[in-house]
């Protein structure tokens, strides 16, 4: 057993140390909201917060997670309403809406670390979350919404 | 436009390719149990709830925030209100193939016609009710309204007697200025499903006693299969 703290309430789960934390959130607890994308950390779509530091959990075995907090788009926001989740709907964000929840994941890690990002900051820290509708514009458009100017 | 309704469906002055589909819309026979049922793809319960539903497949072109929207508008629903169902392979629906950008093209006349149906059924109802002509009303924000009378009834009102109507022979497309959604921006309906987590993709979808399936590949471009060794997964 396996213990830690997933979107604030502390869980046990019976896995193997080695099993990746995307499997354990939607194939061992039904947490279906974060993506399986590539397996290999390379498209972001699976990012969930580690300790408040975005982590691919498709390549994150669920032992690095043992006695820390986890959070997923589930638990970003008890209501669903964290400024980027209001922002992003505002925004008509979304298309298809698969990489959404890995990118609003990174977006919020970047705005809690630096509340005032530039463009630049913005486009560097989500140039990992790839989407394959090809959003991206409007994403910028949506942190910057909610980022401090 | 005034089109010809039939218990098959709604095949006057159609396109081949759409009266192909025209054939699916088939009418609810027999008792509905005091739910307004006029075809597969609307029904009115009995807490006046639009149920609309989307038989093309969404993946990011819109379609479950555009299609719902031709039928609610042509009928009078208010298009924040209804609840989009997803068509779920029922023959009713045709052939659920969604690609090369036809939806709308294919569609757009067909949704509002099953629209208009249903629009037709409740102002009849709503008539008969009133004891006045079906003419002078109109729909609008899910309700029935007698301009003359100024009164109205909600859908809600009307729906279990609209239910109990035989189907019209003819209907009428509202004339094109009187849409007030279809040709404007219309909100993303997954949008909050989205960015919360909770919209289902088909990787998502659990049922019981689902058994998972996963393609092996070969590692080689054209390589054949040499034999196979199920022992390890049937172990599982």
């Amino acid at each position: 057993m396996i213990k830690l703290t997933i979107n604030g309430s502390p869980r046990e789960v019976d896995a193997e140390p080695d099993m990746p934390v995307l499997w354990v959130l939607r194939d061992l607890l039904g947490l279906t909201g974060t993506k399986y994308g590539c397996g290999e950390a390379l498209c972001g779509a699976c990012t969930v917060h580690l300790d408040g530091e975005p982590v691919r959990a498709c390549v994150t075995p669920i032992r690095r997670a043992e006695g820390r907090a986890l959070t997923t788009i589930e638990g970003l926001s008890p209501t669903g309403e964290h400024p980027l989740q209001k922002a992003w709907t505002e925004l008509g964000v979304p298309q298809c809406g698969f990489c959404q929840a890995g990118q609003i994941m990174c977006a919020a890690a970047l705005l809690a670390a630096n509340p005032s990002p530039s463009d630049e900051d913005i486009d560097r820290s989500l140039a990992g979350n790839i989407c394959r509708c090809g959003t991206y514009l409007r994403i910028r458009a949506a942190v910057k919404k909610v980022a401090k100017p | 436009m005034s089109f010809e309704v039939t218990r098959r469906g709604f095949l006057a002055g159609l396109s081949a390719a759409t009266a192909g589909f025209a054939l699916g819309v088939r009418f609810a026979e027999g008792s509905n149990k005091g739910l307004f049922i006029p075809n597969a793809f609307i029904q009115i319960g009995h807490d006046g709830l639009v149920v609309i539903t989307c038989h093309r497949s969404e993946m990011g072109q819109g379609i479950r925030s555009s299609l719902p929207v031709l039928i609610a508008d042509e009928m009078g629903a208010d298009p924040a209100k209804i609840l989009v169902r997803q068509g779920d392979g029922d023959p009713r629906y045709g052939d659920q193939n969604t690609d090369g950008s036809t939806s709308i093209r294919n569609f757009y006349e067909a949704m509002r016609m099953a629209g208009a149906v249903a629009r037709t059924l409740l102002i009849t109802a709503a008539a008969q009710r009133w004891k006045v002509s079906p003419d002078g009303l109109t729909t609008r924000m899910d309700a029935v309204h007698d301009p003359a009378g100024k009164r109205s009834f909600a859908f809600a009102e009307v729906a279990p007697a609209a239910g109990l109507l035989p189907v019209p022979k003819t209907a009428t497309l509202r004339p094109r200025a009187e849409l007030v959604h279809v040709g404007t921006e219309l909100p993303l309906r997954d949008g909050p499903a989205y960015v919360t987590g909770t919209a289902q993709f088909a990787a998502d979808v659990r049922l019981p006693n689902m058994l998972v399936a996963v393609i092996a590949r070969p590692p080689a471009l054209f390589g054949k299969v040499a034999k196979v060794d199920s022992a390890a997964a049937r172990s599982v």
